[in-house]
Order: structure tokens, then sequence, then C-alpha cells
């Protein structure tokens, strides 16, 4: 019965799924229904993921198809499972209001084309579904009546640098890879490009914004379309523009007045220092910014689920003063305060080990680049303790509304937990099978510069 | 039957797991949810105080029977890959030891103290949570033969002092000096992680006998001299100030105060602000590796133990006084490792800890008896000019009081010179960002 059900076709019914799940809650009317369908259809999806996860064998990397476009292989098999957690996550946080709608459509729309992204493997499809993806939020900025031409100017500035470089690739000469990768550097939000991140998360709702934030399209697009081709010089130049964006992200994280927006530097500053692993195309720096994707990815999705979920509460709440919500919620203070440090890489969470693989590796190449890496570490850091106590911290407010979590968010709490922890506990697995896509991508990129 | 090194492997196993088995059953508890009841919470620390006490004991007993100077227990690869190897690796040794026993001894006497102490407070589960983060990674740090567990104990310490002394919450002054320390925390710790990273690249591996050879401590020797231990010595340097709060990192110190006092007394008395100086000696072959490194830790240790004297003497409250005393003790530990001597400065980092934590933990009930004396006899107690100010000409006396009395401005310098600057840069930086998005949104505000 094992191998029979290991034989159906799971990665295309989990493919299928999010983009059924969205015709079906974008045709039901009720709110409570489209939210609980919204879920079920993420639920059923991360099982599937968990299938394909399981029918996979790391020791023959044999990679598991669905027709000829779209593949499973070492890279993508643990992201598929990321990027449906996320999206639950982003689900479970997602407050029934009559605004909130169309989000849930847009969740599973996200799911698909997400998914889509990270199998597919045509260079045409890839871009097409980059582009879909960042114009997603242009339609739900417009629905809310939300300002979205700076947005859609940027997007479209990413768009049109990766079709141009993208039309000229597989190439000998530098410049069809290095428009291909000033693109994709916009889409990650590498610093002077990065202002549409923080306009996203104000003009968007977060659950329009923390699925595109989270998905690390910019990462995805640079590894399957520069990587294999960039020369070393391109590499090193972008390679020292995220690191300027890694500290540039934590210092601006560090004074913001505002949630959303402190939460967007803090997403600019950590995927600044994802891209910059993937630049070092080193077994080292590589395998420590695939196992960093990962953790900051689920530990970003804990801690903006938490910010949504307090703000479902409490409105938008200002940084300059204290609130004192601990003692309304202290499961989510616990939360905030598990997520967070994890989203920074404290020691004995998920992300701990890849940021000493990431420091180690760029110290390879320069002190002063792994120095910069500790200290973007150490404003975020700081920057996730001022909110804490900005947030749970002060005198007690008078509630009005009911402020203890629910059920589902304590399971999502919990789950949380042990994925933060387990994963910080041990993290040879994870640690291994990146590794190992790592030296996949590597041997990819040296077969590619072979005469 | 288990043989010798079996039986001492389990102790050390117990000696390490006590803390870590408290700390995940009311770290489950407070994630599900659940309140633990007084009793319960006293009766879980009395049985891993005690069963780590005993274990640690047990393990320096066999050692010493044993006539071997160290136990080093592997506990097996945390991390593992073709380019990097992550050890969890413990050594039990005099200067672990002797800092494990001090941390179940003082963390004994305290647990039972707050106990009582915080009877009925709010938050007692609170406390207690961070109580055992904190034991756990003192244990940790103790122990560490690999400077990445040094480096996660160091953290998990920092982590539950900066939540403790946030610990009553519902005033924001209590946050504010927890957000501080934590900024300073933050540095140190960045320099610590460097250090880490930089000693696993210079010896090919984080364990601390790659670095200083397979002899036992005190009479480790550098196997990697040169530039390269000038700069790891400095890293471990700043990092070893901004725990132990040694100049220019000194203010964080009495903020630290507004903690209840069990954790004042046991963090900031005597066994986190130690931290710096323990660091110091576990790598004190590197320090004096050069000529230049023990110049720089003798010069720090005077500084902070001279601003300590003046700015202790200055205070007008009781936990104040205790924390710049603490430190003056700190800086002398500090000019001791720098000259040499190892051995005095633990004994004297041992003894210092434990006279600091009895002070601290008397001193509440000590202004009271001050009161019921002085409501006896109807008038202040009589006080008599120190010894500064008996010697000290008035003006130059008046300077040095100001100077003590607002701790040599040292916050405020750095607060003016470095963090304001930065975060009016930053402001504008938002402004900036802001009105380019404008700018592309055809004039319309945000």
């Amino acid at each position: 019965v094992r191998v029979a059900l290991l034989q159906l076709p799971w990665l295309s019914i989990a493919l299928i799924l999010p983009l059924l799940g969205a015709l079906i809650v974008s045709r039901t009317k009720e709110l409570r229904d489209s939210a609980e369908r919204c879920l079920l259809f993420l639920a059923a999806s991360l099982l599937c993921n968990l299938i394909v996860l399981a029918g996979y064998d790391y020791g023959s990397q044999e990679a598991i198809s669905a027709g000829k476009t779209f593949r499973v292989d070492s890279l993508s098999v643990p992201l598929l499972l990321v990027n449906t957690i996320t999206h639950l996550l982003v689900g479970v946080g997602t407050v029934r209001k009559a605004e909130e709608r169309f989000t849930f459509t847009a969740l599973l729309l996200s799911q698909a084309i997400v998914m889509a992204m990270i199998t597919c493997q045509n260079l045409w499809l890839l871009i097409a579904l980059l582009s879909l993806e960042a114009l997603l939020p242009v339609f739900a900025m417009r629905r809310l009546g939300n300002r979205h031409r700076p947005y859609f100017l940027y997007m479209a500035l990413f768009i049109g640098l990766l079709v141009l470089g993208g039309a000229f690739l597989p190439n000998k000469e530098t410049w069809p890879v290095a428009l291909c990768l000033a693109a994709l550097l916009l889409r990650n939000g590498v610093f002077p490009l990065h202002s549409w991140l923080a306009e996203l998360f104000e003009k968007a709702t977060p659950g329009i914004a923390l699925p595109l934030a989270l998905s690390f399209g910019g990462v995805l697009g640079t590894i399957r379309l520069v990587l294999p081709y960039a020369p070393e010089t391109v590499l090193g130049i972008a390679q020292g523009v995220t690191l300027l964006t890694a500290v540039y992200g934590g210092a601006m994280a560090l004074t913001m007045r505002e949630p959303r927006r402190f939460f967007s530097y803090l997403c600019m500053s950590q995927s600044a220092m994802v891209l910059c692993g993937v630049l070092q195309h080193s077994s080292i720096g590589l395998t420590a910014a695939l196992c960093l994707w990962i953790s900051t990815a689920l530990s970003l999705a804990g801690l903006g689920f938490v910010l949504r979920v307090v703000e479902a509460r409490f409105g938008n709440l200002s940084l300059g003063v204290h609130h004192g919500l601990y003692g309304h919620a202290p499961a989510l203070a616990l939360c905030f305060l598990f997520t967070g440090l994890s989203s920074i890489n404290f020691p004995g969470t998920i992300g701990f080990m890849p940021l000493e693989l990431l420091i180690s590796g760029t110290m390879q190449k320069s002190f002063g680049m792994g120095a910069a890496l500790a200290l973007a570490s150490m404003l975020n850091c700081i920057a996730i303790l001022r909110v804490y106590f900005q947030i749970f911290t002060g005198r007690r407010r008078i509630p009005f509304v009911t402020l203890p979590v629910t059920q589902k968010e304590r399971v999502a709490i919990v789950l949380l937990a042990l994925i933060v922890f387990g994963g910080g506990v041990f993290p040879q697995p994870g640690i291994h099978s990146r590794h190992l896509a790592a030296e996949a991508l590597l041997s990819q990129r040296d077969a590619s510069f072979l005469p | 039957m288990p043989d010798y090194s079996q039986i001492q492997e389990m102790l050390g196993l117990l000696t390490l797991g006590a803390p870590i088995g408290l700390l995940l059953f009311f770290g489950f508890a407070a994630l599900f949810g659940k309140t633990l009841s007084e009793a319960a919470i006293s009766k879980a620390l009395r049985v891993t105080l005690v069963t780590g006490l005993l274990a640690s004991i047990g393990v320096g007993v066999m050692i010493l029977a044993a006539r071997e100077l160290q136990l080093v227990l592997e506990v097996g690869d945390w991390v593992i890959t073709s380019h990097y190897h992550f050890k969890i690796e413990f050594v039990f040794d005099v200067l672990s030891l002797s800092y494990v026993l001090l941390t179940y001894i003082l963390c004994g006497t305290i647990g039972a103290f707050s106990t009582r102490y915080l009877h009925r407070e709010p938050g007692y589960n609170r406390f207690f949570v961070l109580f055992a983060l904190f034991l756990t990674g003192m244990v940790v740090t103790a122990l560490a033969d690999t400077v990445e567990t040094l480096f996660v104990g160091w953290e998990l310490v920092g982590l539950a002092s900066v939540l403790l002394i946030a610990f009553f919450q519902e005033r924001t002054s209590p946050a504010q000096n927890g957000y501080r320390v934590w900024i300073v925390y933050r540095i140190c710790d960045a320099a610590l992680m460097l250090a880490a990273v930089y000693m696993h690249e210079l010896s090919g591996g984080g364990d601390f006998d790659k670095l200083l050879g397979d002899v036992p401590w005190p009479w480790h020797a550098p196997l990697v001299a040169g530039e390269h231990t000038l700069l790891l010595g400095f890293l471990f340097i700043i990092a070893a100030a901004g725990k132990s709060a040694l100049v220019p990192f000194s203010g964080w110190l009495p903020r630290a105060m507004e903690g209840p006092t069990p954790s004042s007394a046991i963090f900031y008395g005597a066994l986190s602000v130690h931290l710096g100086a323990f660091l110091l000696l576990r790598i004190s072959p590197v320090i004096e590796s050069s000529a230049l490194l023990p110049t720089v830790v003798v010069v720090l240790g005077a500084l902070t133990a001279l601003y300590a004297y003046i700015a202790g003497s200055a205070q007008t409250d009781i936990k104040s006084s205790l924390s710049f005393a603490a430190l003056l003790q700190v800086g002398i530990i500090i000019v001791e490792i720098g000259l040499g001597f190892r051995y005095l400065a633990l004994l004297h980092l041992l003894g210092h800890a434990c006279l600091r934590t009895l002070q601290f933990v008397r001193a509440p009930t000590l202004l009271h008896d001050y009161h019921t004396l002085e409501n006896a006899i109807g008038m202040h107690l009589p006080q008599h000019p120190g010894r500064l100010q008996r010697r000290l000409s008035p003006p130059v006396f008046a300077v040095l009081y100001r100077f003590g009395l607002e701790r040599g401005n040292l916050d405020t310098f750095l607060s003016d010179t470095i963090v304001l600057p930065w975060k009016r840069l930053f402001q504008r930086l938002e402004l900036v960002e802001r009105r380019w998005m404008d700018f592309l949104g055809g004039g319309r505000p945000s």
C-alpha cells in the first residue's frame, strides 16, 4: 500500500491543489467559509509536500518530476515544505475582515505560483512566474484603494531587466547575466533598490506582503538564472552590495516606529544575508545560504504571524511607546521572543549554525566582510528586543476584545517552537541535505564554465 | 557494571543535564500555557540544584582520586560537513569545576531565597523560567571546551540577564534599562562570535585544545602565535569587557539593578559579572602570547577599578554602591589576569562572588535594620567623611564627587557620540525614502 501510495503523482497534486483552492475560495460568498477552505487547501498541500519529501531519496538525488517542466531536486524538496508552512502561518494569522476576503484567494494563488517557481525547469516560465508573483500585490493594493504606483514602477523595472537579460541567456557575454542579477537584486530588496519593500508592507495587507517577502524569489532566481553563468567579478560586487544591505536594513529596523516597516527592514537585512551566501559561490557559503533561507523564512513567518495576530487585536501599534501587552497574551510574547531570536539566528535556534557557517565562509574571503555580517546580525538582534520591549512591556492596557490566543494560534505557536528549537538542537540532517544541494549547484556552475 | 571512566562521564553528563532538564520542564509548561504551582517549582529547583551540585562534586572527587587533572567529555558532533566541524565537548578541569561548583552553590542559595522572596509575586513562574535559562547558560559556559559551545552558554546568560532586568515589566524603566544592557551585550557578543569563527579558521576547529594545546589549565601555552593571536586576543578582550562591565562599558552595571534583588545578587554581584574574567582566564595563554595584550588587560582592569571606586563612593542607594564595589573587585581580578596570576585571580573571583552575593541578599534587611536603629535613637546615624574626602582638597573632591555621582557620564558620552548621530542619520534616510516614494507616487503622500 505504501509503494502504491508513493507512486501517486503527489507533486502534480501538490501543484494543482492551491490553484483549485483559489478558484473555489474566490467563488465562496461567506467570509468564514473562505477562511476555512483556504486553510483546508493549504493543509492538504502541506500533506502532499510531506509525502513528496518522504519519497525523495537524498542518496541517489534522483529528481521527482511532474511532466517535463516541473521537477523536484535536492534544492527544492525542503523549500516546497517551507513555503507551504509560511503560507499556512499567514493563513492562520489572517483575520476575517471584509477587506481580507481577497487575501485568502491571493494566498492560495501565491502558494501555487511559488511552488511552480521552485520546481520549474524552464527559463521563460520561471521569469513569467517571478513576474506574476511580483505583480499580485498590485491587484491587492488597487482593491484596497491604496497607492500602488511606486511599487508598480519598481516591479516593472524588475520585470523589464529580467526579460531583457533572460532573452540572451545563456551567453558568454557578461551583460545579460548582469542585467538578470540587477533585476533579482531589486526583487530581493537590495540597497538602494529596496524602497518598494516597506511600501509593500504599508500599502498591502500583511496577508499579501508576507508571502512575497518570504518566498525569496530573488534568491531562487539568482540560483537558477545567475549562479550558473555569472563571472567572479560580478558575483563579488553583488556580494559587497548585499553586505551593505544587511547592515543598512538592520540599522533601519532599529529606528522604525511602525511594526510593519520594522518587519520590512528586518526581512531586507535577513534576505540580504541569504543572498550574500549564495553569491559567495563556495561550498560552505552556499550550504550556509540554503540553510539560512529555510530558517529565515520559517522564523520570519512566525514573527510576522505574531505581529499579525497582535495587530488584529490592537490595531496598528506605534513602536514609540510601551504597550504592555505581555499580561494579556503571554503566549504571544513568548512566541515573538523565540521566533524573533530565531530570525536573527540566536544560539539554540534553527538559524544559529547557518549563520556561523556563513560568517566562517565569508571570513575565508575577508575578515572585514565577516565582521560586516556580525554587525548586521548584532543590529537585527538589538532591533528584535527593542520591539519586544515596546510591545510587551509597560503599563497594562484595558482590553476591549478577546485577548487570549485561540486554539489554532496555540497549535501554530507550539509547532513553530518545535521547528525553531528542533532545528537548533539537531541541525545536522538539515545542513547535510543543504550541503548536498550546494555541491550539486556548484557542479552545475563548474559544468557551465567548461570550454 | 559501569567502569570508573563511565561513572565519571555519567556524572559529567548529569552535571550538564540537570539544568537543561529544568529548563525543558519550565519551558514546556510556559509554552503550553500551564502555570506551575510555587511548590512544584520549588521542588523541581531543589532536585535539580542538589543533583547538579552532587554530580559536579562527584566528578571533582573522581578526577582527584584518579590523579588526573582534567576530564574531557565528548558529547558528539553538532555539525559535520567537509568544510566545517562543530563538536559538542565539555571539560572538567580546575577552572571549569571551580566555576560550576560556584554556580551550583550560589544558584542553590539564591534559588532557596527567591522561592520565599518572590512568594505570590506576579511573574513568579517567569522568574524561574529565566532562572533555569541562566543556570543552563552558566553551566554550559563554565564547562565548554569549544569556543562555539561557550558562545551558546554565553548568549543564554545574556538573554536571561536582560529579561530579568526587565522583570517588573509594568514599569517602563526596567525595560529601558534592560534594552540598554542588551545593546552592550550584543556588541560584546558580536566580538565573541567573530572570535569564535576566527579561531575556527586559525586553528582548524573551535576546540580550545587546538589553540591552547592538550595540556590542562593553567599550564596551557598557545599553539598558534603572531599577529593572528593579537587580533583574536583583542576580540576576546572586547567580549570580556562587555560582559564584565569594564571601561568603557561600565554604564550598564547600575542599570542592571532594576531587576529583583535575587537576580541582581546572583548575576551582577556574583556570576554573570565575572564571566568576562572567566573567559580571559580560559584563554589566558592567548593573552600572554604578546606583550601588548596583557598591557591592554592591565590598563582596562586598573581603569575600571579606579572608575568603580570613584563612582561607587558617590552612590546614594545600596544596590548601586554594591554594584560598583563588585566592579572594583572585578577590575582588580582583571589586573591579576593581565599580570599572569591565574590561580590568584581564580581564588579572588570565587571569594568575591560568594561575599558579594551575601551582601546583595542582605541589603534590603540591612536598610530595614538601619531604619529601626534610627527610629530608636531618634536621629540619623552619624556620618563621617571618607578617606578620599579627608585627603583631597575641596575643589578636587567636588570635581571627583560630581564625576562619581554622574557615573563618569559614560552612558551619556556613548549615547551622544555614537548612538544619537547614527540614529539621526537613519531617521533622515527614512524620511528621504518616504519622499522618494511620494515622488514616484505622483506627489500622493503615503
